[in-house]
């Protein structure tokens, strides 16, 4: 069907700027099914090669999302599979378990939770018998501090637990030297910088601390090597 | 009298930097190492003292403006969880004669006294340290007089102390021998230049070869340098649209490159004699993406954990 372009007064130029609308979109879905099935392609590779496509899907539908959107996903599926009974550990005590700390001493747990205070929110555990209330200051330190179960009437009994300690400003963890190069690794591990050494400068794990980061991450503490 | 005998707060001395502020410099090995080394003897105190010995605790840096004098001994101090009080020549040169030297022994003493510890960082140092002189007139007693203060104060202090300068060779050689350890900064390397442009391009980021070509094109450019062009990039970005002005890439680079200078006793680099038309910014990508849109690297994998958050408390107290 011959068409002049130049035509006037009929939809003749509409129509073909339609028709052009058109091709291009088919010619893009004719691409699209086209990576559609280079992407299935792909899959079947991977198959091939021994890897489950089903999980490659949710890692590529997981670099999707932002880290905070993965970290709250993940918050949340394990909240709720703990609650439908679907795990018998709570997620906290597991994540503990599995930093390497010592289980027995109450300040080293208590330490290890505070790496794991939500960003917005706060968290009440009861630790050694003692409910310990975890959240994070203005500048996203995480911050630890006993909850007193009765109302301010009872100022520190003192043979409350050991746990009524009047605590220093600072909070220096209460651990000995080998727990104090653990510490340090633990930082580097959980991206603190080096220079978030807890030990005050005339105490002797502050060197520990400080080698200890150092040896888990490789380095001297003054970023990588090229 | 009374005047100059009221205490002054340490404080008044110079500024002081806080432990918890500190940056990590970007340097070559052989600073680096010179670095762990003296941390590692400044903590083996108590073994050194057995046989006899004592931490080595004067260091003097040298280096031009802006390779990180100041960052690197901050960091020290805040590796050793010390504040840092640092002085410059203005606090302490007095135009009135022989105050000057009251006014040094007066910050020996305070620094001596505070408590925690200061590490005490004397910039530009070589404006005190010059070679002595034989004294033709009272200008120069005067300044023969401020050396020899620091000589015998530099000698008895017991504390932590930086010197910085960025002419080591005016540094009289008494003065330079009062100091156990030298520790040269040089101008940063092509792998410091890259992660120095890294650094200071966040939240943008250039794919490798476009990072590669301009850490090539600022050769001989200083830490501080690469900084402020990288910084003056990121402002241009932001206010360049709100100003309406030309956003094109060659436009932009010029107007940075025109704004943000080299020290004067430092070389150009290369991007400042080409600006736009250098081949590092025809390699680079505009408008810049994202740092983590260009990943160069694959990440580094760390144990993750899980983070808990409980839904009922979502409130802070
Ligand atoms: N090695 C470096 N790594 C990262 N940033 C650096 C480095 N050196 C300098 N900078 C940056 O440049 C700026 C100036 O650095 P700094 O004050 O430490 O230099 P300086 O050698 O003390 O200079 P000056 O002789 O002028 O006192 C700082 O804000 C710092 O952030
Ligand atoms: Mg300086």
């Amino acid at each position: 069907m011959p068409e002049a372009k130049t035509q006037r007064g009929t939809n003749t130029i509409v129509a073909d700027e339609l028709r052009g609308y058109i091709h291009r979109i088919e010619r893009i879905e004719e691409m699209r099914s086209q990576s559609a099935d280079d992407i299935r392609a792909v899959y079947a590779e991977a198959k091939a090669h021994g890897y489950t496509p089903k999980y490659i899907r949710k890692v590529i539908k997981a670099r999707k999302q932002t880290p905070s959107d993965r970290d709250d996903e993940r918050a949340m599926m394990d909240l709720y599979e703990t609650a439908a009974g679907l795990r018998d550990e709570l997620p906290l005590f597991r994540a503990v378990g599995a930093m390497s700390v010592d289980l027995t001493a109450r300040e080293s747990v208590v330490e290890a939770l505070k790496q794991l205070v939500p960003l917005a929110g706060e968290i009440v555990v009861r630790v050694g018998g003692v409910a310990v209330r975890l959240w994070r200051d203005e500048a996203g330190n995480p911050q630890a501090e006993d909850v007193v179960d009765r109302p301010a009437s009872a100022p520190s009994a003192a043979g409350n637990t050991g746990s009524a300690t009047p605590k220093p400003k600072v909070d220096v963890p209460d651990c000995d030297d080998a727990g104090a190069e653990e510490l340090g690794r633990e930082a580097f591990r959980n991206d603190q910088p080096i220079i978030s050494n807890p030990f005050p400068w005339d105490d002797p794990r502050r060197a520990l601390w400080d080698v200890g980061w150092r040896k888990e991450s490789g380095g001297d503490g003054m970023g990588p090597d090229d | 009298m009374a005047r100059r005998t009221a205490p002054r707060d340490i404080a008044s001395y110079g500024d002081l930097f806080d432990p918890k502020e500190a940056a990590e410099p970007i340097l070559g090995r052989a600073v680096r190492d010179s670095l762990t080394e003296w941390l590692t003897e400044i903590w083996a105190a108590d073994d050194l003292v057995k046989v006899g010995l004592q931490p080595r605790r004067r260091a003097m840096f040298d280096g031009v403006p802006g390779v990180g004098k100041t960052t690197l001994a901050h960091h020290l101090a805040a590796r050793l969880g010390l504040p840092m009080l640092a002085v410059r020549p203005d606090k302490l040169i007095s135009k009135w004669v022989g105050q000057s030297s009251e006014q040094i022994g007066a910050l020996f003493d305070a620094a001596a006294a505070a408590d925690p510890p200061i590490l005490l960082f004397l910039d530009e140092f070589d404006a005190y340290a010059r070679h002595r002189r034989r004294s033709e007139q009272g200008a120069d007693d005067e300044r023969n007089m401020i050396v020899d203060t620091f000589l015998q104060r530099v000698e008895q202090h017991s504390g932590f102390l930086i010197a910085a300068t960025n002419f080591a060779d005016h540094v009289d050689q008494a003065m330079w021998r009062r100091f156990d350890i030298h520790i040269t900064l040089e101008l940063p390397g092509l792998a410091e230049r890259r992660r120095i442009i890294q650094r200071y391009l966040m939240p943008y980021g250039l794919p490798a070869d476009a990072l590669e070509s301009l850490a090539i094109a600022l050769e001989t450019a200083s830490p501080a340098l690469i900084r402020s062009f990288c910084e003056g990039l990121k402002r241009q970005i932001i206010l360049g649209p709100l100003l309406k002005l030309d956003m094109s890439r060659g436009a932009v680079i010029d107007r940075v490159v025109s704004t943000v200078h080299p020290h004067k006793d430092v070389g150009k680099p290369r991007l400042w004699s080409h600006g736009s038309q250098d081949q590092s910014v025809r390699a680079m990508p505009w408008p810049l993406p994202a740092a983590e849109e260009v990943k160069a690297e694959p990440p580094v994998c760390r144990p993750d954990v899980a983070v808990v958050s409980l839904n009922d408390r979502r409130n802070k107290p």
